[in-house]
């Protein structure tokens, strides 16, 4: 019986799946263009409060914020991780046409699977771009320098090429790219969950749904493209590429998996995200600073809440490593208690009430 | 999930276990609260991680609609009753299994 190769099986669903979405236009630049023209608007919440990673109700003074200063502050949330998807995305534009073209014909099938997937990279930026405008009013906080951590990705690519074969090279690319998806879709996942519909901003609702629905499928592809043509390279390069991931996944696993659920989330960001939020005009007469409220958490003891929703986040991540490790025949080591917790979210077998809630 | 509670209680088996359930829950939240033997990624009808067989009650299961056509096309390899957990929505009693 004829067997069909498990990549070009990927590659002939993500085709159909390319088309079925694009017969009907998903152009997300008409949202960041119309969000361009709106501004904030300051009756609508642009992202759940409970995902800012601020003690919003535990703070004698973010308790107390009104309608308008919490619209402000969820749609500088909003604008910062967007910028931080863009800039990861554009990452992905160079080495997307570069892991295709090593691999695939030029302009064969295989080959525009990644290209249409580079030109919805394009036009989320475009997107991101008009969204930063809008809402913090500047577009260009996309790009390496403002996120550093997300130059690691090309220069980890930089340091194999030529080190591994060119199957080797796509799949080191797209396994990479997925566990930056990964980190993406935590983020994106979160921000709208349980956000009422009659207080959210519908532009934002439609971004984060419209974008949700490409990078479901931009993950598909590489995890199992990735995994296709880790199959297809040479035992030397799978060697590199395993070291390279064995590396990549234990520091995710200790970042995402710490015992302070908090700092998984990067509590920087919440507080960054507050201090350019209390320059708003809108906060003219709020009473602190926000490193002064850092100080006032810290004495009373106010914690940022650990919810519900990030144990369901970080028992989907678990499960996606792990498949990632199996796939890959990859043997992670157990070792400390962030690696312990990683593993009991991935079996099921943990529970919410070990997240502690980060003192400030 | 909560938002989606409400419905009337109904039966559910997934692989061995029976669960108490509210009809018009989507399958895969229902799965992830419970933890079940249900695997899932994209939660979008693209990647089939989700498929599972539908052994009992197709007919109370919310219709095949947009992407998953295509995706348990691929995934199926012509097995009968395979849907996709991220996409349906749980109307009455049925039991389901994973694909795979
Ligand atoms: S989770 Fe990917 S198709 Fe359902």
């Amino acid at each position: 019986m004829d067997q069909v190769d498990p990549v070009d099986k990927l590659l002939r669903r993500q085709i159909k799946l390319f088309e079925h979405a694009h017969r009907t236009p998903i152009e997300l630049k008409g949202f960041g263009l119309a969000m361009k023209q709106e501004g904030i608007d300051k009756s609508k919440l642009y992202c759940n409060p409970d995902f800012l990673l601020l003690p919003l109700r535990e703070c004698p003074h973010l308790s107390k914020l009104r309608p308008e200063q919490l619209s402000v502050l969820t749609a500088y949330y909003f604008a910062r991780a967007y910028s931080e998807i863009a800039t990861s995305e554009s990452v992905a534009l160079r080495y997307n046409m570069e892991a295709s073209a090593a691999v695939f014909p030029l302009y064969s099938d295989n080959y525009m699977v990644l290209f249409h997937e580079t030109a919805e990279e394009f036009d989320h930026i475009i997107t991101f771009r008009n969204v930063c405008q809008a809402l913090l009013g500047r577009g260009d906080v996309i790009g390496g320098d403002f996120f550093p951590h997300l130059k690691a990705v090309p220069a980890m690519l930089e340091r194999y090429r030529g080190k591994l074969c060119a199957n080797g090279f796509g799949a080191m690319y797209l396994l990479m790219r997925y566990i930056l998806n990964l980190a993406l879709k935590q983020l994106e996942g979160f921000m709208t969950a349980g956000l009422d519909e009659k207080v959210a901003s519908p532009l934002a609702l439609q971004i984060v749904a419209g974008h949700a629905e490409d990078e479901a499928r931009h993950l598909t592809t590489s995890l199992e493209l990735g995994l296709g043509l880790f199959r297809r390279a040479t035992p030397r390069s799978r060697e590199l590429i395993s070291g390279a991931m064995r590396i990549t996944m234990y520091s995710m696993i200790d970042k995402r998996f710490s015992g302070d659920a908090a700092a998984t989330w990067n509590f920087e960001t919440g507080l960054g995200v507050l201090q350019r939020a209390l320059q708003h005009p809108e906060f003219a007469d709020f009473p602190l600073r926000a490193e002064e409220l850092r100080g006032l958490w810290a004495s009373e003891g106010i914690a940022i809440p650990a919810s519900a929703e990030f144990e369901r986040s970080r028992r989907w991540i678990a499960g996606q490593l792990h498949r990632l490790a199996e796939s890959m025949e990859l043997a992670l080591t157990p070792q400390g208690e962030a690696f312990e917790r990683y593993l009991a979210c991935a079996r099921g077998t943990s529970s919410s009430s070990e997240d502690t809630a980060r003192r400030a | 999930m909560s938002s989606e509670r409400g419905g009337r209680e109904i039966e559910l088996q997934v692989g061995d276990e029976v669960l108490k359930v509210r009809s018009g829950e989507r399958l895969i939240d229902i799965c992830e609260h419970h933890q079940t033997c249900i695997m899932f990624s994209c939660r979008a009808a693209s990647c089939g991680t989700c498929a599972i067989v539908v052994e009992q009650g197709m007919e109370n299961l919310s219709p095949v609609e947009g992407l998953e056509a295509i995706v348990v096309e691929e995934v199926s390899e012509g097995r009968p009753n395979v849907r996709l957990a991220c996409q349906v929505r749980i109307l009455g009693s049925a039991s389901i299994r994973p694909l795979t």
